[in-house]
């Protein structure tokens, strides 16, 4: 009788709250080895989830994190980069260069750290996926998310020149694009601001983290090798 | 043996496993006086990084130390003009890995 598989190796960045530990708990639940991340300490409660604390935005931390999960496992089949801050923001006269420092950190900057670490043990594997988490933000242009879009959209084309770079060497890069998610962070922004969101959508609901997860399956999927480059948005058509 | 070429000897290895492993496929001598980064190295861009990346690896398993390669660090490396012989290489990561 020959030796089980071993499980796919999932690593996921963000994953102490909201849409990352969803994700986290997704994948953790369908059997594969999900290694998470994020600044504080998490537990899922699944043994086939670890978790090590690392702030995204250094890069000698994500070099390790990355690292160690290839020590660990071998290799790394999938990576969810899931960064970035949520919080209301201010129209651009009034946008304080310190707060838009906060967001490219969090969520440019760390997605590109995370990305490229993960991409260097792919290339040698030959084979990965990367998925990056964007917002449909990035197709309304609504005022007051001038950071918040901007390094979204950055986020975009981050993943669309990553996907040519690294289509030889069979790791596909797409972008999952949400709109409003049930999560601690959506519920805290108050229901002017969600009512506000909502109408711009499409689809006038918000979606389950289920919702966005099945996105991610598709992307993750062996089927889907053959995607790379796009751009999913759940409830906007752009 | 001097410390760089041991240092050759293990970007050898390297080379030998990227190419084994068909991530290389040109075959070449990795000799000191090559360029392996800028026009007329025997390695295209990702067949390059791909290189520096097995480098840090292997680099890193050697030594118990997080050796991060950055070309940029190279003295008088210029990004806009590559030109990068073996040796020069060679030298650089075995001053990034005794520090």
């Amino acid at each position: 009788m020959s030796a089980p598989a071993p499980p796919r190796v999932l690593a996921v960045s963000g994953t102490s709250r909201g849409l990352g530990k969803g994700i986290a708990a997704h994948f953790a639940e369908r059997g594969w080895a999900v290694c998470g991340c994020s600044r504080s300490e998490a537990a899922l409660g699944l043994a086939n989830y670890s978790h090590t604390v690392v702030d995204a935005t250094d890069e000698a931390q994500v070099r390790r994190w990355v690292r160690g999960i290839k020590q660990q496992h071998g290799r790394i089949d999938a990576v969810v980069c899931n960064v970035g801050l949520v919080k209301s923001s201010l129209l651009l006269p009034a946008l304080p260069t310190e707060l838009f420092q906060q967001f490219f950190d969090s969520s440019l900057k760390a997605t590109f750290l995370v990305c490229r670490e993960v991409a260097k043990v792919m290339m040698l594997q030959r084979a990965g996926r990367i998925v990056t988490i964007g917002s449909t933000m990035t197709v309304v242009h609504e005022p007051g998310t001038a950071a918040y879009s901007a390094n979204k959209a950055g986020i975009v084309e981050l993943t669309k020149v990553m996907a040519r770079e690294l289509a030889p060497q069979g790791i596909t890069c797409n972008v999952v694009s949400p709109s409003m998610v049930v999560t601690e962070a959506s519920e805290a922004m108050g229901e002017d601001w969600r009512k506000r969101i909502l109408d711009l959508q499409t689809i006038k609901r918000p979606v389950a983290v289920a919702e966005v997860c099945n996105v991610i399956d598709f992307f993750l999927a062996p089927e889907s090798g053959c995607i790379t480059g796009q751009v999913l948005h759940t409830c906007m058509v752009d | 043996m001097s410390a760089t070429d041991d240092m050759i000897k293990l970007m050898r290895e390297s080379i030998d496993g990227l190419r084994s492993s068909g991530i290389i496929e040109k075959p070449f001598e990795l000799a000191p006086d090559i360029v392996i980064f800028g026009t007329d190295s025997p390695l295209d861009s990702i067949g390059f990084v791909t290189f520096v990346t097995d480098m840090e690896d292997r680099l890193s398993a050697a030594t118990g130390k997080e050796i991060s390669i950055t070309l940029l660090d190279i003295d008088d490396f210029n990004e806009s003009d590559p030109h990068l012989t073996v040796k020069r290489l060679a030298d650089f990561l075995v001053r990034i890995s005794a520090t």
